[in-house]
């Protein structure tokens, strides 16, 4: 608007300036209406002619899976083969084992194969990243050696990206070499490598020119895929790696050594959980938790009092793994060795898991004497804001109860303010009348009489 | 050289800086989306989320005043994410207790022990739930610190590498995240944050916690948004996301990299501009630590929002963005046109604050030249109605280029009364929205001036319900 004054002097060109300027204004504005409507006109003929060929196709479907190709030239048509493809590939993905290669035969005998390999030698960019990702999508092994030869020798990085991931989906193990020698292509997301790695390699031995590289990330994740093969990791192997100079590679050995399922890793597994990288004694403790050994206990034992607080909650959470074998020896030790550090590390992660909850439950049933103790470790923890919404919403009376006595025990000012301010907010009448209950019973006067007598059957029983 | 003219020749300068800008915005976009639907073609997500290796994902959802049944639809939504892998973890920053009654109830909240992380800092943490029968949903209780402090408390509890902020009053589409993940799973070293598009959902009807019918609103404050937040979207950011200068990721929607947003300290406390501080915040860190990185718009993963459906609210609305840019700019004034954060320094803040933070002064400007020269009779009125013309069409001609990549993208309106309302309110928008926009960012840029204390301001919603259109009245659904 500022424009105008300026514009004004010059008389005859300002205005003829102004005038076209609107001119032109108005005819983007009208061409930019028409290309909209034109295109939702164009768009609705083309989705119809789509709809009319996918119906063909649909119905011709069963005969092509018997292998009879359908000869009229409109099927033919650019259209037609992208629908059959999408018909095809899309039924592919949820094919029954039985239908399954019948739809792959139909692939190929509709040329869709052939046609999308060539594109991957000689397409566009797009084109390649398209056929890459399509091939993937096949699962075809004929596919693997041209994506092969995309993933080392293609010069775009989309297209080698593409084809990676497309060698991820069919998992073939002849992919193995292209994949073990694309780990030192920079273009490459580890994470993508990683995932073709697991993919397509059997024997963890294939990454043993990988772990021999000089560049720490490379070795760390070869053992990282190791880790994550559906196959014991060797050990001999591995064995090398617990003193590697990286710290990331030792945090990977023990993720892969914590897969073994053999109690024969537990030594390498202590003596990384000495380690002087915090990350790498979490690991270490991680797999002996997963490991589930009652071997590695000791191990344990002696990380819940670790001075980083990750691998205290860590060696904790792995105790709590160690499953319901060891819950004896763990109460004795836990508990009769007065280590406070590991008792409250232990509930903490039963409670930060959700878990405490349910052990309320599941410990009263199995083993009072253990279910006791923990409640009473639990409430002088102060882990009182759970046991205190358990008094009054635990859908199960018996576990009230016992929660009841335990506070009617322990009753002190705080717990009494707070067991009040619990009797009110309480989400149920029922809870509210049996919290309150419970205060009558410690010597508080109880509102509601009622409540006096169930708190009585609660402390009979 | 009189003052006059200096004042005529820098406004001139202005106009013309600020439509090669919108040029090279509306170019950039289109070529954007042009490779972003090419690419799209080529992946199968039903492939990345059988990926082994997909990231794991935190979506902390802020929540102060949200209605009981909004609230259970947002959360139902939100759980029933198509995405293999994440938690969501919803904070309650200081609202009322009985808003959350319901959803304790209906997910059976159960109180836990767990030690929150100590970076970022936040206020206290008065309680944490988790869910017995939805062990992904976690609750946090906190005292009243804000949005941003919230988010912070989210933080300190999230696992997953990334987490994904989510306003309290957005649904997500049901693969909203792995639309905007699978973008990070090619590039995870390098990708540190990622925006999707917020789509403006009143007159929507939704289902359980989905939008289920895309219609427009009746409201034509509410209608005038829908152009707005399409052009910002779709031309703005696409734009901005294709040189790796984008400066905003929408607080209603945005994934971020956690452990890069606790090395920056998390988000900023007391800020009204929470997301575009953060988004700053990462640029500049990363690029003084020269590692390389993108910060990216995604224009297909879709978040719903509740716009204003009133002035005042909208208002309201303005001013808090406004005072909320003035905050980030001051933050980072030593980042405008500093030539070691690079195109960020050098072209992003600048634009920000020239082209964003100072247009309404330069409109009030512009207008009150053309007053003081129609006063003067410097000026026919001829001369002004046909420069009053020239920019009507030209933001015409810009909504309609966001209208237009609408419809050869993503095709949200489906009917073509749809459009043809959209066209016209593109019209009619420079006249009837525009004015009053700019005079409430003058206001909040005054407020900031003058230093008037922060708030976040009442915003009239009325919230999700199954079967009804947001915007639509429902018995005892409205907070205020």
């Amino acid at each position: 608007m500022w424009v105008a004054p300026w514009l004004w002097r010059c008389r005859g060109c300002g205005g003829s300036l102004l005038a076209l300027t609107i001119a032109a204004l108005v005819m983007v504005v009208f061409a930019l209406l028409s290309f909209i409507i034109l295109r939702r006109m164009w768009r609705a003929r083309v989705l119809r002619r789509t709809d009319e060929l996918r119906r063909d196709w649909n119905a011709l479907l069963e005969s092509l899976m018997e292998g009879t190709l359908p000869r009229s030239p409109r099927l033919w048509s650019r259209i037609g083969r992208e629908v059959i493809e999408r018909i095809l590939v899309d039924r592919l993905r949820v094919a029954t084992p039985s239908d399954g290669p019948k739809l792959l035969a139909a692939i190929r005998r509709c040329g869709i194969l052939d046609y999308h390999i060539e594109k991957l030698r000689s397409g566009s960019a797009w084109q390649r990243v398209y056929a890459a990702s399509l091939l993937g999508r096949i699962g075809d092994e004929i596919a693997v050696p041209p994506l092969c030869d995309a993933l080392i020798h293609d010069r775009a990085p989309a297209v080698r990206t593409a084809s990676l991931k497309a060698l991820a989906v069919i998992g073939s193990e002849l992919a193995v070499p292209a994949v073990i020698s694309a780990a030192s292509s920079p273009p490459n997301e580890p994470i993508l490598w990683l995932e073709a790695a697991v993919a397509c390699v059997r024997k963890p031995s294939a990454f043993r020119s990988v772990i021999a590289d000089g560049r720490p990330d490379l070795r760390a994740l070869a053992v990282r895929a190791m880790a994550a093969l559906n196959a014991v990791p060797d050990l001999q192997l591995l064995d090398g790696l617990v003193f590697d100079r990286d710290p990331d590679v030792r945090a990977q050995v023990a993720r892969a050594l914590g897969r073994c399922a053999s109690a024969a890793a537990l030594p390498l597994l202590s003596t990384l959980a000495c380690d002087e990288v915090w990350f790498v004694r979490l690991r270490a403790v991680a797999a002996i938790g997963e490991l589930r050994d009652v071997g590695g206990l000791d191990t344990l034992l002696r990380c819940v009092r670790d001075e980083d607080q990750r691998v205290r909650a860590k060696a904790a959470a792995s105790l709590a793994l160690l499953g319901k074998d060891s819950r004896a020896v763990l109460s004795e030790l836990a508990f009769g060795a007065n280590s406070g550090a590991a008792t409250r590390a232990y509930i903490a992660e039963l409670s930060g898991a959700g878990i405490l909850w349910d052990a309320i439950e599941s410990l009263d049933s199995d083993s009072p004497d253990y279910s006791e103790k923990l409640l009473e470790q639990t409430l002088q923890l102060g882990f009182r804001r759970e046991l205190l919404y358990a008094l009054s919403a635990h859908p199960r009376s018996r576990v009230r109860g016992k929660i009841g006595r335990l506070f009617a025990r322990n009753m002190d000012s705080d717990l009494r303010r707070e067991l009040t301010l619990a009797a009110g907010a309480a989400p149920s009448a029922a809870g509210r009348r049996f919290a309150r209950a419970v205060l009558a019973t410690a010597g508080e006067s109880a509102p509601l009489t009622g409540a006096r007598t169930e708190a009585a059957v609660v402390s009979r029983r | 050289l009189t003052p006059l003219f200096i004042i005529h020749a820098l406004l001139i300068l202005y106009f013309a800086g600020a439509v090669v800008g919108y040029i090279i915005l509306v170019v950039a976009s289109l070529l954007s989306s042009s490779r972003y639907r090419t690419r799209l073609r080529a992946e199968a997500l039903s492939g990345f989320t059988n990926a082994n290796f997909a990231p794991p994902v935190t979506i902390i959802a802020p929540l102060y005043n949200e209605p009981p049944q909004s609230l259970r639809e947002t959360i139902g939504g939100l759980l029933d994410l198509y995405y293999p892998n994440f938690e969501v973890i919803a904070v309650n920053d200081g609202g009322p207790k009985s808003n959350f009654e319901s959803l304790r109830a209906t997910l059976s909240l159960v109180p836990v022990e767990l030690e929150p992380a100590a970076s970022p800092a936040s206020k206290p943490i008065v309680g944490v739930y988790r869910s017995l029968i939805e062990p992904r949903f976690l609750f946090v209780d906190k005292e009243n610190g804000g949005k941003a402090d919230a988010l912070n408390a989210g933080l300190r509890f999230a696992k997953a590498p990334y987490f994904c902020a989510v306003d309290g009053d957005t649904l997500l589409e049901e693969d909203a995240l792995i639309r905007a993940l699978s973008q990070m799973f090619d590039a995870r070293s390098t990708l540190m944050g990622a925006g999707g598009i917020v789509r403006v959902a009143n007159g929507c009807t939704f289902k359980r916690g989905r939008v289920a019918g895309v219609n427009l609103p009746r409201r034509p404050v509410e209608l005038f948004q829908i152009l707005e937040y399409l052009r910002g979207f779709l031309l703005g950011r696409e734009g901005w996301s294709s040189f790796n200068g984008l400066l905003i990721v929408s607080g209603a929607f945005g994934i971020f990299s956690r452990s890069l947003a606790v090395e920056i300290g998390g988000y900023t406390p007391g800020s009204l501009g929470e997301d575009m501080d953060l988004v700053v915040r990462i640029h500049r860190h990363l690029r003084k630590l020269n590692r390389p990185y993108r910060v990216i718009f995604a224009a297909d993963p879709v978040a719903w929002t509740e716009v204003p459906s009133d002035w005042a609210s909208l208002s309201r609305q303005r001013r808090r963005w406004q005072r909320g840019l003035l905050d980030t700019l001051l933050v980072s004034r030593e980042v405008i046109f500093n030539l070691r954060y690079g195109r960020i320094g050098l072209i992003g803040l600048p634009y920000q604050l020239i082209f964003e933070f100072l247009s309404p002064l330069a409109e009030a400007a512009g207008l009150a030249v053309i007053v003081l020269d129609l006063i003067r009779g410097r000026l026919g009125l001829a001369t002004w109605l046909a420069i009053l013309l020239i920019m009507c069409l030209t933001s015409t001609v810009l909504s309609l280029i966001a209208l237009l990549v609408e419809e050869i993208t993503y095709r949200r309106y489906q009917s073509i009364r749809d459009v043809a309302v959209l066209s016209g309110a593109a019209v009619l928008e420079f006249i009837a929205y525009r004015p009053f926009v700019q005079l409430t960012r003058l206001w909040g840029m005054f407020e900031g001036i003058i230093g008037r204390p922060r708030v976040w301001g009442k915003i009239f919603r009325l919230g999700f319900h199954s079967g009804h259109a947001a915007g639509a009245p429902v018995p005892g659904g409205a907070t205020e």
